[in-house]
């Protein structure tokens, strides 16, 4: 039987509670590639819009722009990634969602420090550039400095000096040595952290005993930028 | 530019070394002993000389600047007729301890008639071979030509 009526339904309401974070809230990004984690409330998202904008790389995404109005709705999803700019500097990136008939959201906001810096080290020589197992002998102590507070720190042996810090073989402490790695907030400014070398600890991170054993230490700022 | 590594040899190999003695003693005096190794050496060290009455001489043999080599002077005078043992234990700069080395050396005790066989059979080898022989009291020289 036909309808001598019609229903329209009449929204007036926007997404609810929209929210951006960049890389999942951190205070810090090391790369200029970020993942954005965006949501709603609405249970039904389907044909929902948003629009992104802020202190993009503009060649990355057309639709992705530095102003508002420069950027373009584009479908609906979760997650994002986008190119922030290169300076180093506090980035803001903005959002806003609209429902499938155009409600528009607040915008919200979330900023991220963009900090690709990596921190620089230097080691002191050490007192005993050769050592052995033998009680007396065996220890080798040197200091080192970073010139920013970092947060972590690895003494490895590594095949060469231009080695980074996701090579090599930690130095343990199982034998006596001191200060070869540590989580935590360190500020070497005012006193160089000491490290001590035993010839047994570094008899099992080389894999034996060895003429000039490159040993070097890495850092890792606040930022998460480990030391080259 | 700073560096932010460090090189450490870590060394675990006892030194060897040669021993550089008579191994016969005619007149009893003094006689330079050398201990010749293959590395660099501490000061510390074990050297002493068993003599044929089984008593033990201790010495401090001399670093010498090269690092690698012991030297002694050492006077046999009041050393017994018969064989006596030369032992050595050497340290590296890292206190690695080498093995226990030994050399013998015969003590004023040459039977000269046999010595005197033996260089006369060097001299007829020399002749036959025509090799030349450098003679020196103990220690003999073969160069080949």
């Amino acid at each position: 039987m036909a309808n001598n009526y019609v229903t329209i339904t009449l929204d007036t309401t926007a997404p609810a509670n929209p929210s951006v974070l960049i890389d999942g809230g951190s205070q810090y990004a090391t790369d200029t590639l970020v993942d954005l984690t965006i949501g709603t409330d609405d249970v039904n998202t389907t044909e929902y819009q948003m629009k992104i904008w802020g202190s993009v790389d503009t060649t990355f995404d057309v639709n992705v722009q530095g102003t508002e109005e420069a950027s373009s709705w584009i479908t609906y999803t979760t997650g994002k990634q986008i190119r922030i700019s290169e300076v180093e500097e506090q980035k803001t990136i903005s959002i806003k969602i609209r429902d499938e008939v155009f409600n528009e959201s607040a915008i919200v906001s979330d900023t991220i420090i963009y900090d690709a810096t990596k921190p620089q080290v230097t080691v002191n020589a050490p007192d005993k550039p050769k050592i052995s197992k033998i009680t007396g002998r065996n220890v080798s102590n040197f200091s080192f400095t970073a010139d920013v507070p970092f947060e972590e720190y690895l003494v490895k042996v590594v095949n060469s000096a231009g080695a980074t810090n996701d090579l090599g073989t930690q130095i343990l402490t199982t034998n006596g040595s001191v200060n070869t790695g540590g989580t935590g907030t360190f500020d070497t400014s005012t006193a160089p952290i000491q490290v001590t070398i035993n010839g047994t600890d570094l008899e099992v991170a080389n894999g034996g005993s060895g003429d000039n054993i490159v040993i070097k230490v890495f850092v890792r700022d606040v930022a998460g930028n480990w030391s080259a | 530019m700073a560096q932010s590594w460090v090189n450490i040899t870590l060394d675990t190999s006892p030194p060897t070394v040669i021993i550089h003695a008579p191994t016969i003693i005619i007149e009893k005096n003094y006689e330079y002993i050398t201990i010749e190794a293959n590395e660099n050496l501490d000061i510390r060290q074990e050297v002493y000389i068993v003599d044929s009455l089984n008593k033990r001489h201790d010495y401090t043999f001399a670093l010498e600047p090269d690092k690698k080599t012991l030297f002694g002077n050492v006077s046999f005078q009041d050393y017994p007729n018969g064989m006596a043992t030369l032992f050595v234990i050497v340290y590296d700069e890292v206190w690695n301890k080498s093995m226990l080395y030994r050399k013998s050396i015969n003590v004023g005790n040459v039977d000269t008639e046999n010595f005197e066989n033996v260089k006369l059979n060097l001299e007829i080898f020399q002749k036959e071979y025509e090799v030349l022989l450098n003679e020196k009291i103990a220690d003999i020289t073969v160069t080949l030509n």
